[in-house]
C-alpha cells in the first residue's frame, strides 16, 4: 500500500492518493476519504446488493473489533479472513478497536489489557490476543493496540498514562507485526494519544515518528458514540508528511471540514449512521437557492411530513429521493418498519459520499473556505449555538498550532 | 352487474394437468400480469419487511398483499387518497391485492362484534365505537386502489361448529352483494367473493354455489388454515374447487407452507398468500426443501455452506450459514437477507410447480418432492389421501 500527497504545507487541507493495495492492487482512493462504517461485517440496514445500488464505486470499509471479535473463533477454525467471511472481499477494510458509533465505557483499566466491549460483555484484550485476532482477520489496515480512554475532561495523569501504555502496546504489536509472515500484506497504523494535552500528544507523535509507518490514527479525543457530533474540534496535530492521518468518530460535517483543514485525510460514515438511527435525514449538502430544506437535517418523528409527497431533497440523486416521498418515509418511521431505516441509510450515506467528493473538488480548486461558509449557513439555521462554538474553535486552532 | 370497458382481470389458462386438477395460467391485471399458480408475499403496512420494491422485482414478485385494516389506521385513508393510492404511496409498480380488513379486526381486536350491519369495534386509539360495514371496506379498498380487492366476510374461527357457522356463511353472501353494489372502480379493481362455511361440506357447497351466481372475476376460499386438521383442510379445498368455475382464478387465503402449496395447486388453486416466509425470517429461520433451517442454532456456527447450495438468491450466492449465524437477531441485515432467501424460495417453488404443469410432469414433480421430504416414505395420511383424489400415488 502506498500513500502520496502533493501537499508541501503541513496542517492544511490536502489531496492524497492511496494506491497499491496488496489484496486488490488496482484499487485507488483519493483523500480526503470517507470510510463506510460497518457493524458486524455489514453496512447497517443494507444488504450487499442494496449497498451496491447505493454506490458502484470501490469503497473502503471501517470495521470495529468490538462488533466482530465474536466471529474470530469461526474464522480461525475455518481458515478464512474477515473480508471473505462477511462476503465483502471486493472492499478494502480498516480494522479499529472500538465501535465509533457507540460510547465506549471509560475505566476498567488493568495493566497490559484493553477492555473490548462486545454485545456479550467485556473482553480483556492483551497484545498476544490482539495480534492473534489480527492474523485471523488479515485486515488491509489496522491500528496497533492502544489505550485511547481519554477525552476533553481527562486528567493530566490519565492522559500521560494513556500515552505511556499506548507506546508499550505499539512496541509489542510492531515487533509481532514485523515478524509475522501472514501480516506481510497488512498495514499497521499507530495511534496518536494524548487527549487534548499538547505536550502529551507531542510525546506520542515524536515516538511514532521514529517508526516506518504509512499512517496514524488520531485517538483519545473522545470515547466514541453519538455525542461526538456535538463536540467541536479542539485538537492539535502535527502533520507528518506523506503519511495518512485518520480520525474516526461521529464528527459533524462542520468539524470534519475543520479537521480536513488541519490535514486529516480519512474519516468514516458513523455520523450518517447515527443520524439514521435518530430517524433523521441529512439535508446540509444542497446549496441550491430553491432548496426547501433550510436546516442541516429533517426529522421523520415530526408529523408535518405525514402528507408531504416530495422527496427529502429534489436535487438529490440517491435511490431514496428518486423513488420515495417524505410522506412514505414518515409512515415507515411511524409504524417502525425496517424499510424506513434502509431508505434513510441509503440517503444519508449517499449524501456523505457526495460531501467528500465536493470537498475534494473544492480543495483542488482552492475554494474550500467558500464552501465551508456555505455549509455553515445550513447549520446555523438549526443550531446557532453550535455554529458559535465553531467560530471559537477556529481561533483556538491558531493559538494551538 | 354490467361491466363496462375492459375487464380489470383477464385470466387465461395455458396448461391443464392431465392427472390432477392443477392448471398453469396467467392473470392480466391493471398494473402487472401474474403467472399462476402464484404465491403472494404479504406487505402488511405498505412495505415488505425491509425490502426495496426493486429487490422484490428482482425476486420476480408480480403481486404482493396489503392489509386494509393496518393501512386504514396508519397512514390512514386521507393520506393514501392524497398520495393517489397505495401503488404510488409505496412506489410499487406491479400488482397489489388488499384484504377486507375484517379478519384482522376480529383477530387483533378483542372487542370486535359482528352484527348484520358490519363489524363493530372500539378504536384502538381513542376507544370510540367504530363500524366497518361491507360498503365502508370497499370504499377504503377503492381508495387504496389494489388490482384485486376482497369482500368483507363474516369470519368465524375455523374450528367453530354449530349454527354460528351457518349464520356466518349466509351473512357472507349478503355482504358480498352489498360489497358489489358499493364498488366504484369496476374497470380497475376486481372484487373476489370468499367461500365460507367452516368445515361443513354442505355449508361450503351451498356457499360456493351461491357465490358463483354473482358476476365476478375470481373467487377466494376463506376460513381455512386456522388450526383445523389437515384432513378437514384438504377436503374443503377439494370440494370448493370442484364447484368454482374453471375459467376464474381461485385464491386460497392464508396458506403458504411448501407442502400445502403443492397439494392445493394439485387441487386446483391458483393463488396463495401467507406471512410465514417473512415472519419466520425475522426469527432467523430460512426455508429449505426439507423444512426450515434455524440459523441461530449452534450447529451452523462454523458451517461454511450457503443456506441452500442450489438456491440462486443473492443471500445464498454471497453469505454462509456461519456468517448468518453470527449476525442473526443482532443486525437488521440478517433479517433482510433471510427475507430475500425465503421469498426466493417461495418464488422458485411456484415456478417449479408452473413449469412441471406446463411440461405435463406435475405428478412426477409431486412424487419426487414428497420422497425428498419423507425419504423413509412415512407419508402423512392426509397427503396420501389428498393426492389419491387427484390420481397421484406416491412412490
Amino acid at each position: 500500500m502506498k500513500f502520496t500527497t502533493n501537499s508541501i504545507k503541513s496542517c492544511a487541507a490536502r489531496i492524497g492518493l492511496l494506491t497499491e493495495f496488496e489484496r486488490i492492487p488496482n484499487t485507488t482512493f483519493e483523500t480526503p476519504l470517507v470510510l463506510v462504517y460497518t457493524k458486524g461485517g455489514c453496512v447497517p440496514h443494507l444488504t450487499k446488493d442494496v449497498f451496491k445500488m447505493l454506490t458502484s464505486s470501490p469503497q473502503m470499509l471501517s470495521v470495529s473489533l468490538s462488533s466482530t471479535c465474536l466471529m474470530q473463533e469461526t474464522m480461525k477454525d475455518c481458515n478464512i479472513n474477515f473480508a471473505n467471511f462477511v462476503g465483502m472481499k471486493e472492499y478494502i477494510n480498516f480494522l479499529t478497536i472500538h465501535d465509533p458509533a457507540s460510547t465506549t465505557p471509560s475505566g476498567f483499566r488493568e495493566s497490559g489489557i484493553i477492555p473490548l466491549w462486545t454485545r456479550c460483555g467485556k473482553y480483556a484484550i492483551t497484545v498476544d490476543k490482539y495480534m492473534d485476532i489480527i492474523e485471523t482477520f488479515k485486515p488491509d489496515m489496522y491500528v496497533a493496540l492502544c489505550d485511547g480512554d481519554t477525552n476533553i475532561d481527562s486528567s493530566r495523569k490519565r492522559i500521560s498514562k494513556s500515552v505511556e501504555s499506548s507506546m508499550t502496546f505499539f512496541e509489542q504489536c510492531f515487533i509481532k507485526h514485523s515478524s509475522s509472515e501472514v501480516l506481510k500484506s497488512c498495514e499497521i497504523l499507530g495511534a496518536i494519544e494524548g487527549g487534548y494535552n499538547k505536550d502529551a500528544r507531542t510525546v506520542s507523535i515524536n515516538y511514532l515518528k521514529t517508526k516506518p509507518l504509512i499512517g496514524y490514527v488520531i485517538d483519545g479525543l473522545h470515547n466514541n458514540g453519538p455525542h461526538v457530533k456535538d463536540i467541536p474540534s479542539k485538537q492539535i496535530k502535527d502533520i507528518i508528511e506523506h503519511t495518512i492521518v485518520i480520525s474516526m468518530g461521529c464528527w459533524n460535517p462542520l468539524t470534519v471540514l475543520e479537521l480536513i483543514e488541519l490535514g486529516v485525510d480519512i474519516f468514516d460514515t458513523t455520523y450518517p449512521y447515527v443520524i439514521t438511527e435518530n430517524l433523521e435525514a441529512l439535508t446540509f449538502l444542497c446549496d441550491r437557492d430553491n432548496c426547501n430544506n433550510i436546516g442541516h437535517i429533517i426529522s421523520f418523528t415530526e408529523g408535518r411530513y405525514a402528507d408531504d409527497f416530495s422527496p427529502i431533497c429534489s436535487h438529490c440523486e440517491c435511490l431514496t429521493c428518486k423513488n420515495h416521498t417524505k410522506a412514505y418515509l414518515h409512515h415507515l418511521c411511524n409504524v417502525k418498519e425496517l424499510l424506513g431505516k434502509v431508505l434513510l441509510m441509503i440517503h444519508n450515506v449517499h449524501q456523505y459520499l457526495e460531501f467528500f467528493k465536493i470537498i475534494r473538488e473544492n480543495i483542488k480548486r482552492d475554494t474550500l473556505d467558500d464552501y465551508k461558509k456555505k455549509i455553515n449557513l445550513k447549520f446555523k439555521q438549526n443550531n446557532i449555538i453550535q455554529a458559535e462554538e465553531f467560530t471559537c474553535t477556529k481561533d483556538s486552532k491558531l493559538t494551538s498550532l | 352487474m354490467l361491466q363496462q370497458g375492459k375487464s380489470p382481470l383477464l385470466f387465461e389458462i395455458f396448461h391443464e394437468c392431465k392427472t390432477t386438477k392443477a392448471r398453469a395460467g396467467r392473470m392480466a391485471l391493471v398494473h402487472h400480469h401474474v403467472n399462476t399458480p402464484v404465491f403472494m408475499p404479504v406487505g402488511t403496512q405498505g412495505t415488505l419487511k425491509g425490502l426495496l420494491p426493486q429487490q422484490l422485482e428482482q425476486l420476480d414478485c408480480q403481486i404482493i398483499l396489503g392489509n386494509t385494516y393496518h393501512l386504514g389506521t396508519r397512514p390512514g385513508i386521507n393520506i393514501l387518497e392524497k398520495a393517489g393510492g397505495l401503488h404510488k404511496f409505496m412506489n410499487w409498480k406491479r400488482a397489489l391485492l388488499t384484504d377486507s380488513g375484517g379478519f384482522q379486526m376480529v383477530s387483533l381486536l378483542e372487542l370486535a362484534k359482528i352484527t348484520e350491519e358490519g363489524v363493530k369495534f372500539k378504536s384502538p386509539y381513542n376507544e370510540s365505537d367504530c363500524m366497518l360495514t361491507p360498503e365502508h371496506s370497499i370504499q377504503i379498498q377503492n381508495i387504496i386502489g389494489a388490482d384485486i380487492i376482497m369482500q368483507l366476510d363474516d369470519v368465524v374461527k375455523t374450528t367453530t361448529t354449530g349454527p354460528r357457522v351457518e349464520e356466518a356463511m349466509h351473512r357472507t353472501i349478503r355482504w358480498l352483494d352489498r360489497c358489489l353494489k358499493a364498488h366504484q372502480r369496476l374497470n380497475e379493481q376486481s372484487i373476489f367473493p370468499i367461500v365460507q362455511g367452516g368445515l361443513d361440506s354442505k355449508l361450503r357447497s351451498e356457499c360456493a354455489n351461491q357465490l358463483i351466481k354473482r358476476e365476478v372475476n375470481g373467487y377466494a376460499v376463506g376460513g381455512l388454515s386456522g388450526g383445523e386438521s389437515k384432513n378437514d383442510f384438504w377436503k374443503m379445498v377439494h370440494l370448493t374447487t370442484n364447484i368454482l368455475p374453471k375459467n376464474k382464478p381461485r385464491y386460497l387465503m392464508g396458506v403458504g407452507f411448501a407442502t400445502d402449496l403443492i397439494i392445493c395447486s394439485a387441487l386446483g388453486i391458483d393463488m396463495f398468500d401467507c406471512v410465514f416466509p417473512t415472519r419466520t425470517a425475522r426469527f432467523g429461520c430460512a426455508l429449505v426443501r426439507t423444512g426450515q433451517l434455524n440459523s441461530k442454532q449452534i450447529q451452523y456456527r462454523k458451517d461454511m455452506r450457503p443456506i441452500d447450495e442450489s438456491c440462486e438468491c443473492s443471500t445464498c450466492k454471497i453469505h454462509t450459514r456461519a456468517y448468518l449465524h453470527h449476525i442473526v437477531t443482532v443486525e437488521t441485515v440478517a433479517c433482510h437477507l433471510l427475507s430475500v432467501h425465503n421469498i426466493a424460495f417461495q418464488m422458485k417453488l411456484m415456478k417449479d410447480i408452473r413449469q412441471s404443469i406446463q411440461e405435463q410432469r406435475f405428478p412426477e414433480f409431486i412424487q419426487q418432492y414428497m420422497l425428498d421430504l419423507f425419504p423413509n416414505k412415512e407419508y402423512p395420511s392426509w397427503i396420501v389421501d389428498a393426492l389419491e383424489t387427484v390420481n397421484v400415488t406416491l412412490l
